[in-house]
């Protein structure tokens, strides 16, 4: 078929195997025509086996409303708590530690993110890092 | 029941922060608009919580501006989409409507579900390789129509509900294969034929061939777009953007093929032309 053009491009951040057209899916898509179950059903099928993690996903929208989506790496929060085998951060950060990350570890992680982080510099990711698990609760070992 | 829609404006290195943040309050999900980002609670948390939510995420995080809210009322998203759905017509007497709306009367109707595959019947060029086959179908003998790359199936669909006996559908995306069977389906059609490859493995002849494809797909294909089109046949050649279209008429009419008819809408032109 024809060069598709794109109109739009939508960020969202769902959790695996649960795309409904509630919030966000819903606000998010429906002001651009296209169809809402379609993509919870391809989205579903395509990361079912994901487990219990939020999963980023950019829609490209095209003149016609039909579109196209990938999947990509999970957000920092997801990656630090199975990288510390947590369920959950922490609700008072500051107070009650629930786990711990090694620097080799928060290295890891950054290099994974750094595509979707905005920058080239590890040493940037790297404190994004320390920072995102600093606010779940989560302390720097080594 | 309802939700708390929660919006706010922050750098980009601060929203993985309050990503982390949210999701430990319970968040449903995050649309990310670039400086924004936008979270979700069911309302049976109050508005108490979210604004204790709020000034947690503001006392840990350095925000652009103070986070708002506001309440959305519980409503059926898809449905509302389904609802604005408005049935497309084109030429004469075709009617696309999705597989939920009731059939427009008076019309030949081709349902097509709006779903991933190009070809929902909302693109100029759609609409006019719809609008030719409708006008040239009575030209010819309606035996063989062959579609290339065929996405939706809307071309194939619309071309043996019209009246073409010998219908071949062939796109290369198994999306566009899995959209056409279904579409297929919903038109209770089940005898055109689907090819799941490119348009180079394209054989036989054809009455009429539609190629809404791209320039380079369509420039390295000429000679076997040429070879399928049978004499006197008709050619309808789509997706030619911004003065694309001078460099294909140049090419087909070296071939002996003859321009009929040629179509601006928007950027885009459709032209048709006939094999001596």
């Amino acid at each position: 078929m024809a060069k598709k053009e794109v109109t739009a491009q939508v960020k969202l951040l769902i959790a695996a195997g649960k795309a409904n057209p509630a919030p966000p899916v819903g606000p998010a898509l429906g002001p651009h025509g296209i169809n809402i179950m379609e993509f919870c059903k391809q989205f579903n099928a395509q990361t079912q086996s994901m487990g219990d993690t939020l999963v980023p996903v950019v829609l490209s929208i095209y003149k016609d409303r039909s579109f196209t989506f990938v999947l990509k790496t999970p957000p920092a929060s997801e990656l630090i708590k199975k990288a510390c085998n947590i369920v959950k951060g922490s609700g008072v950060p500051n107070k009650e530690k629930v786990g711990s990350l090694t620097e080799a570890q928060v290295v890891e992680i950054a290099k994974t993110k750094m595509s979707d982080l905005n920058t080239t510099s590890l040493d940037a990711a790297v404190k994004i890092i320390k920072g995102t698990a600093k606010s779940m609760g989560v302390e720097i070992k080594g | 029941m309802g939700y708390y829609e929660i919006k706010i404006v922050c750098h980009t290195e601060t929203k993985e922060i309050l990503i982390a943040l949210l999701n430990s309050f319970g968040a449903n999900g995050f649309i990310d608009n670039e400086d924004t980002l936008i979270t979700y609670f069911r309302d049976i948390k109050g508005a108490d919580f979210i604004r204790d939510v709020l000034s947690q995420i503001t006392q840990i995080t350095q925000l652009k501006e103070q986070p708002t809210y506001t309440y959305l009322s519980e409503r059926d998203w898809n449905e509302t989409w389904k609802k604005r759905f408005e049935p497309i017509t084109i030429g004469q007497n075709l009617a696309i409507i999705p597989p939920w709306q009731e059939k427009v009367e008076g019309k030949t109707n081709i349902i097509i579900d709006p779903a991933m595959a190009f070809g929902t019947g909302h693109h100029e060029t759609t609409q006019r390789c719809l609008y030719l086959i409708e006008k040239y179908i009575d030209k010819t003998n309606k035996k063989g129509f062959m579609d290339l790359g065929t996405g939706s199936g809307i071309l194939a669909i619309t071309a043996r509900i019209l009246g073409f006996q010998d219908v071949v559908a062939i796109d290369n995306d198994i999306l566009a294969i899995e959209a056409t069977t279904k579409n297929l389906e919903a038109n209770n059609l089940t005898d055109v034929t689907v090819i799941h490859a490119d348009i180079s493995h394209a054989k036989g002849l054809y009455d009429m061939v539609t190629a809404n494809l791209i320039l380079n797909v369509i420039r390295e294909n000429t000679k076997n777009i040429l070879n399928i089109v049978r004499r006197a046949g008709f050619l309808i050649i789509s997706g030619l953007i911004d003065g694309q279209g001078d460099e294909i008429i140049d090419i087909m009419q070296k071939q002996k093929m003859q321009l009929l008819d040629i179509y601006q809408d928007g950027r885009w032109s459709t032209m048709i032309f006939k094999k001596d």
